[in-house]
């Protein structure tokens, strides 16, 4: 991958028409997936989104504590996202700020349609979200890991949430935002989007910026459009990581 | 057998409705049939069902109907007996269910009172019944269902039995029980010792 320049560049899009990164608009940063990659977790998974290098740790259904949060007709869904101090570029505090507990709490909110918590009253499931290196786009990427940490437990679920971020800059828009794309300033929106492929069910939708309604269509078409690409790279991965075990045996 | 091509990951679509019953592992939205866990694709062509096995499994232990339960006694209420719910299916549970035992399904016998059947501290094997919003109901009125241990009321010595009552060899209380058929032969652990 060429190396960028740091901080702000002058020009977002090259004269080509292609992005700094030599993307088209409308494609992805290079998707890698791995599940199972910590030991002790019920279920893991680590997304390499573009420099994104995101770790997902599921564990439960689980004793509540504090107790006095667990629902004798339900389970809950616990979701922590955490930076680590050393993920950005300037060291952030260890202290889980305002924007960490925002983001803990859509990540859950996008993420509890797909369970069927019904079946564990008195239960959590927690997920553990850290992120080992940021580059715009993490909690979209969070909940492509957390869903396949999910996955990789063993419980059931409707289907896997796919996060994918979208975003204007210059006043066209793009699939996928890279960190500096994302501090873009000049006609500049982004729409970070969590869907469930199967029926379209979209679950999380956040919007920073201004768009007009037509320009929003076009957004949530192409969001859709690139979550269908990461879908696919979800449901290989767990291909990959259960058949290469039955392969292993035979 | 389990094949490669037989793989479906979690949210696979297995077909519609018309096609087939939607089996274990899979459940139905508008028609369509879905993969509920990552596993192999497995069709009954007689049953005309669909169903998936999961690669990996969470044994999920609550309480279902027609289950076998152990449960200690909390209190007694006029009628029905409150019981806390602290192994199913050989598994003991880290949080405890809550369960009613009303006097009517006590016994085949009637009883009078909760007292003549069960008090405080007895631990007792029950069948779930049903549940209701919070709790189960529970029953015992099977010979292999009732107390399985029991202290006396009295002085806290274990109740031995002698025919068709339970005795305390220590003080002669009396200790009105029902208890199951295999009470003093208990072989199932009921005390979690790990």
């Amino acid at each position: 991958m060429p190396l960028l320049p740091e901080g702000h560049p002058e020009k977002i899009f090259r004269e080509d028409g292609l992005r700094l990164d030599g993307r088209k608009p409308d494609d992805l940063r290079d998707l890698r997936i791995e599940i199972g990659v910590l030991k002790n977790a019920d279920g893991s998974a680590m997304v390499c989104h573009g420099k994104n290098r995101i770790i997902a740790g599921a564990y439960g259904p689980r004793e509540v504590h504090p107790r006095h949060l667990a629902q004798s007709d339900t389970g809950i869904l616990q979701v922590q996202y955490r930076m680590s101090t050393f993920s950005v570029g300037e060291r952030k505090s260890p202290v889980p700020g305002r924007r960490e507990k925002e983001i803990s709490m859509v990540i859950q909110h996008a993420l509890e349609p797909v369970l069927f918590l019904e079946q564990y009253p008195n239960s959590t499931i927690d997920i553990f979200i850290q992120v080992m290196t940021a580059d715009g786009g993490t909690r979209c990427a969070s909940i492509t890991a957390a869903a396949l940490a999910l996955a990789d437990m063993g419980i059931p679920m409707r289907d896997l949430v796919t996060g994918v971020a979208v975003g204007k800059v210059d006043n066209k828009p793009i699939l996928d935002l890279a960190d500096y794309e994302d501090k873009w300033e000049e006609g500049a929106a982004d729409m970070p989007v969590a869907v469930m492929m199967n029926e379209k069910k979209i679950t999380l939708l956040q919007l920073d910026g201004q768009v007009g309604i037509d320009e929003y269509e076009r957004m949530l078409d192409l969001a859709i459009k690139g979550a269908e690409g990461v879908y696919e790279a979800q449901k290989e991965a767990l291909r990959k990581k259960y058949t290469s075990e039955i392969v292993g045996g035979r | 057998m389990s094949q490669i091509k037989d793989f479906v990951a979690i949210g696979d679509l297995l077909g519609v409705v018309e096609e087939f019953i939607p089996g274990s592992g899979t459940y139905e939205a508008n028609g369509r049939i879905y993969a509920m866990f990552s596993g192999f694709k497995r069709i009954d062509r007689q049953r005309l069902e669909v169903s998936v096995q999961p690669v990996k499994k969470k044994e999920i232990i609550v309480p279902q109907v027609g289950d076998s339960v152990i449960a200690e006694v909390v209190f007694a209420r006029k009628q029905s007996a409150l019981l806390r719910i602290f192994k199913i299916r050989n598994h003991f549970l880290f949080d405890t269910y809550d369960g009613i035992l009303h006097v009517s399904n006590m016994s085949s016998n009637y009883l009078a009172n909760v007292d003549d059947g069960f008090k405080p501290t007895d631990i007792v094997r029950a069948k779930v019944m049903s549940k209701n919003e919070f709790e189960y109901e529970l029953t015992t009125k099977f010979p292999e269902y009732g107390v399985i241990y029991a202290e006396c009321s009295n002085c806290g010595t274990v109740l031995v039995r002698e025919g068709n009552d339970l005795k305390c060899n220590l003080c002669a209380y009396p200790n009105p029980r029902k208890f199951a058929k295999d009470y003093g032969h208990v072989r199932e652990r009921i005390e979690n010792l790990q």
